[in-house]
């Protein structure tokens, strides 16, 4: 048999003496680049530059790496015959351009022919306005630069031109993980029951149906994270390097998105987002007024509760801001003037219409009254809901007919204006009265077929839903280009309007204004939003007019608070590149905190700029670098109490507190300098030692000596003050940094924290998450007791079992522990794991007792309960890896869980089909 | 200034009707419904027919939509407004908590499919909407699915949900809805127009 050498390890090795050989032997002069390529290639370590970022770089025929470079020539080109596929470009002066393998740069620096041999620079589009104006060029450029990589960016739109170049990677395979059609017909994702989910394989096979035939949602994904290949990156969106997943919600027969759509399509992507396991920001441009405006909708609910999960959402604030579609006044008696534009009537009845909402405090019953010209409706109590039919058309009007709203105390009013009677509905300035209210009434516009308005609005509240969102960040939109290369020539605003008038550097007018009704900040910031170049889908029906389409019709220029959307999506994507831990509220407060304030914003937050221009750079900044000292977990500088913070999370709970590679590096200083490749109690010791500074030399020898585990001993429950407690005995080496876990299912832990019982100065760090209890005890001074004996508060005895209890190590590894009262020991089984179409699962419930069988996710939440009794029993049965709907679980690791009243056991599964 | 609307009021028509009881104009739904509703409760019940009136004196109007009329009324009424003239059909909704979480769009749109389906014959038309449970309430799919609903998504307290009226006049009886929703219509933020070359 012949061994076969691994052909990785021969190429670095191959490509590490050819770099020995440039630098010993190069004939001519090579450009630091092109010497760090070669050495990054060789697998130097020492290498951590980006070279590929700097120089221009393409993969060749055979998937080798071919590398740009320029050629100082000596009295003009030689013969390059002999350097193996190197292709010249062009030839100026004493100036050559080409491309060849980086294997053949050392052929080429050996040549005596050649005055020098320089990197073809990777040059950041200038033309771009938006880009440079955000400094998102210079994140791009920096050490380390940031482009989005191992991010996901979530668009929720009209559809996307998967085709596109620019969401394919440099090998043309698509960036896009998912396309989820809500309306389309196929497949649906796992867990949803309608619609069509295409993966990336399938989006390259060519079987995706999806298309965008709007053109909104591939301009607004390219803005986010296209890559400007049909560009030659002059178009780049702002995280080009991220990957994409898409759903598209909107329905092309309706021309809308509907809420129950968009709050499914979040859902979606929040599997997604559990399902690969990375950071996913989420764009939605798109908005509407139909709804409270003060956060407790239904759609502002989901956004909070995504937020909640750690997903940032990036929502539009709308366009009305010189749209007069709000009014305001006090509701005790308030007139408000709706106007209907002169316009033409649709032949035939129940085709023209203007709908308003109103909001009104709801401990008052104010009266409603629409009039035009000398006639009107009679007075609608609150609680009715009346029609009208009269020479004006057809008028209804709901006065809270519902009653107040649970949800905000508040009533609504609706008030519709139409023809369904066949009389023409007349224009002219309506009044809507409201009379014997109390606080501020609030309406808006909700939707008309002609031309209408509140004349005498302020703009005011006109952000739109869900941008109301308390979790959201609200983007408003500035300008920062008049003109525009396109097909026909120049083309630009033109002057004698609002738009063509605006000052480069102000705010786009029709960006809308805030606050919310229920007085909170939105917008958060603006971004650039008006004659945006980004993609064109090929598939929008019909075509942009050619003034608006750019480079040959790969791009056209849109604008929009949906066009600030996404840009500030992709900063958001690139902070999450630095630092994949940032909560969505520390990014929305880095952003507002970090945005650029100027003549035209202002220098405090203000309804419509919010807090300023988003600054790319200034909010990476804000984050902090990757490289910082030991201990120093979130880049700032230093050890900090964050970075204590940072670790304990993590170590309580890694799923939901994960630390980026970079932060994990950090934050591993036990034992020191390099770390043990674990994060635990260890850790925190030293990393609370540096802050205190007493992390001096030889103070260091105070700290464990070892990182074994130490030796445990559970007593059985035992009565307290408080209830019930179980004693947990340490003792050994390692019980100066020990942490461990213990599940109980939620409502068995007592409210008060652990109890420690040892003299000295002891930690002890509790946190109970999910019926898991985790437990992190660090010892600053070493004067520990050799044992250790921590009181468990739970609730009942006999539930509370130490058989349950699971203690965890540095690694995660589940430790022996010695019980004092011996339990019989039941078992679970799961054959076969990993789990592909289904498995048998076996079980042994040892005594009498309730007992139940159930599988959980990693986040703690049951998805299935398999079986339960009383009787002891030992059992097989099947399951198809689905939950309790029937649905089949996504792929992952899973927890088969079996409990009984004095043990619980936990199998980990893997879901893999 | 003067009312022009000259119908607002309008006295019970019985001529002709006189002696029909609800059991022969209301379905067997309705009929349990309105059997669980305790004798002083108010009654949230729409009216199906030809020529019936814009209002009817003793009741609250609270939805109107082409022939058909959606109505607050006295337990005790239900009888007298079995024989209105004209009426053809009468379907309980329910209780005033009803009127409450429902919201006055996705009653709109529930009375026309109603009225679709008795003037038809039809089954209803499935329609979506969005539910809002209370703090404490644990959405349950499968108990969402045998009230017949189809589940879209659910997250916190929130989910979507497609159905016929009678599948959401179930789920409006719930006792930890908070509300049911008509999906509101939203719109791309990108803006047209304005731009000359």
């Amino acid at each position: 048999m012949t061994r076969q050498f691994p052909a990785s390890i021969f190429l670095a090795t191959l490509l590490w003496v050819m770099a020995l050989v440039v630098a010993a032997q190069a004939a001519v002069p090579m450009d630091p680049l092109l010497r760090g390529l070669l050495d990054k290639a060789a697998g130097d370590g020492s290498a951590a530059i980006s070279y590929e970022k700097l120089v221009a770089t393409e993969k060749g025929p055979q998937g080798e790496l071919r590398v740009g470079v320029i050629l100082r020539l000596d009295g003009g080109l030689p013969d390059l015959a002999d350097v193996p596929g190197l292709v010249v470009g062009s030839v100026c002066g004493d100036i050559a351009t080409a491309r060849l393998p980086l294997t053949s740069l050392t052929v080429l620096a050996g040549r005596d022919d050649l005055r020098a041999i320089e990197a073809a620079n990777l040059a950041y589009p200038t033309m771009d306005v938006a880009i440079p104006s955000a400094h998102v060029d210079q994140v791009w450029a920096g050490t380390p630069a940031f482009t989005g990589a191992n991010v996901i960016v979530a668009v929720i739109d009209t559809g996307i031109d998967f085709s596109h170049e620019d969401f394919d990677d440099a090998d043309g395979s698509t960036r896009i993980l998912n396309i989820w059609d809500l309306n389309g017909t196929g497949t649906p994702p796992s867990g949803f029951s309608y619609g069509a989910e295409w993966s990336s394989a399938q989006i390259d096979a060519g079987t995706a149906t999806e298309r965008d035939y709007n053109g909104h949602g591939s301009h607004v994904t390219g803005m986010a994270a296209g890559d400007g290949s049909a560009s030659g990156g002059q178009y780049r969106g702002v995280a080009y390097e991220a990957d994409i997943i898409f759903a598209k919600a909107y329905d092309d027969q309706n021309g809308g998105f509907s809420a129950d759509r968009t709050i499914d399509a979040m859902n979606y992507l929040a599997s997604k987002q559990q399902q690969y396991g990375r950071p996913m920001v989420i764009n939605m441009s798109l908005g509407g007024h139909m709804g409270p405006h003060d956060g407790s909708g239904a759609q502002e609910e989901v956004v909070d509760n995504l937020t909640a999960q750690g997903i940032t959402l990036c929502i539009a604030a709308g366009n009305e801001g010189e749209d007069y579609v709000t009014a305001h006044g006090p509701a005790a008696g308030t007139d408000l003037v709706f106007r209907v534009v002169p316009y033409t009537a649709n032949a035939g009845a129940d085709n023209d219409l203007a709908l308003v909402a109103a909001w009104v405090d709801g401990a008052t019953s104010p009266t409603v009254t629409v009039s035009l010209g000398g006639t009107a409706t009679e007075a609608v109590p609150s609680g009715q809901a009346m029609g009208f039919n009269s020479a004006l058309g057809y008028i209804v009007i709901d006065n809270a007919s519902g009653g107040t709203d649970p949800r905000n105390g508040d009533k609504q009013i609706l008030v519709q204006l139409d023809d369904r009677q066949g009389t023409d509905l007349s224009d002219g300035d309506w009044t809507i009265r409201i009379q014997g209210g109390s606080g501020e009434v609030h309406a808006w516009k909700i939707f008309s077929t002609m031309t209408t308005g509140f004349p005498g609005s302020d703009q005011t509240y006109s952000v739109g839903i869900p941008g109301t969102a308390q979790g959201a960040v609200t983007l408003g939109a500035e300008k920062t280009r008049q003109s525009w290369p396109s097909i026909e020539g120049t083309a630009s605003y033109g002057t004698g309007n609002s738009w063509g008038d605006a000052a480069e550097g102000d705010l786009a007018p029709f960006s809308s204004v805030g606050p919310t009704r229920d007085g909170r900040q939105k917008p958060d910031l603006t971004a650039p939003g008006m004659a945006i170049v980004s993609v064109r889908s090929t598939s929008i029906d019909p075509p942009p007019p050619g003034s608006l389409q750019v480079a040959g019709g790969d791009y056209w220029v849109s604008q929009g608070t949906s066009m600030a959307t996404p840009f500030t999506t992709g900063v958001v994507a690139l902070m999450l590149e630095k630092n994949g831990d940032l909560t969505p509220a520390q990014i929305k407060t880095i952003l507002r905190e970090s945005a650029a304030t100027d003549a035209f914003t202002g220098t405090t937050w203000n309804p419509r700029w919010g807090a300023g221009k988003v600054d790319a750079a200034a909010a990476l900044a804000a984050i902090g670098g990757t490289t910082g000292p030991d201990g120093d977990i979130d880049a700032d500088g230093g050890p900090t109490v964050l970075d204590v913070v940072l670790l304990v999370n993590h170590i309580v709970d890694p799923v939901g507190h994960p630390l980026s590679s970079e932060a994990r590096a950090a934050a591993d200083v036990y034992p020191a300098p390099a770390g043990n490749g674990l994060l635990d109690a260890a850790d925190l010791v030293r990393i609370v030692a540096f802050i205190l500074g007493t992390d001096a030399p030889g103070k260091s020898a105070a700290l464990p000596a070892s990182t074994d585990a130490p030796l445990v001993k559970l007593g059985a429950p035992v009565p307290d003050g408080q209830g019930w407690s179980i004693p947990v005995t340490l003792s050994g080496a390692g019980v100066a940094a020990a942490q461990f876990a213990l599940d109980l299912e939620e409502g068995q832990w007592a409210e008060d924290a652990v109890r420690v019982e040892a003299a000295g100065t002891v930690s002890v760090a509790a946190h109970a998450r999910g019926g898991r209890q985790h437990v992190l005890v660090y010892d600053l001074d070493n004067d520990l007791p050799d044992q250790l004996t921590i009181h468990l508060p739970c609730t009942e005895s006999a539930l509370a079992r130490p058989a349950g209890l699971l203690l965890v190590d540095g690694a995660g590894i589940a430790l022996e522990a010695a019980w004092t009262s011996p339990m019989p020991r039941g078992f679970v089984s799961v054959w076969p794991n990993p789990v592909g179409a289904g498995a048998q699962v076996r079980f042994l419930a040892p005594a009498a007792g309730p007992w139940n069988l159930a599988v959980y996710d990693l986040r703690g939440r049951r998805v299935r309960s398999l079986d339960q009794g009383s009787l002891a029993v030992e059992r097989t049965l099947d399951w198809a890896g689905n939950d309790d709907a029937g649905h089949r679980l996504a792929d992952g690791v899973y927890l088969m869980r079996l409990e009984t009243a004095g043990q619980v056991l936990v199998k980990k599964v893997l879901l893999a089909r | 200034m003067r009312f022009f609307f000259s119908s607002a009021v309008c006295l019970l028509l019985l001529a002709g009707c006189a002696g029909r009881s609800l059991e022969d104009v209301a379905d067997e739904s309705s009929l349990a419904r309105f059997r669980a509703l305790p004798a002083d409760a108010e009654v949230l019940v729409s009216l199906h027919g030809e020529g019936l009136a814009e209002h009817f004196t003793g009741t609250r109007p609270v939805g109107a939509l082409g022939e058909a009329r959606l109505v607050m009324a006295p337990h005790g009424a239900l009888k007298t407004l079995s024989n209105l003239e004209g009426l053809q059909r009468v379907v309980v909704w329910g209780d005033d908590k009803a009127l409450q979480r429902l919201d006055p769009l996705l009653r709109l749109e529930m009375l026309g499919a109603m009225d679709t389906a008795i003037r038809t014959g039809k089954t209803g038309a499935e329609i979506r909407a969005v539910a809002s449970f209370d703090e404490g309430a644990r959405i349950q799919a499968a108990e969402l699915q045998a009230m017949g609903l189809a589940l879209g998504s659910h997250t916190g307290q929130v989910a979507t949900v497609r159905g016929t009226c009678a599948n959401l006049l179930d789920l409006a009886a719930h006792p930890q809805l908070v509300k049911l929703e008509k999906p509101a219509l939203q719109f791309p933020t990108s803006q047209s127009g304005r731009i000359e070359p």
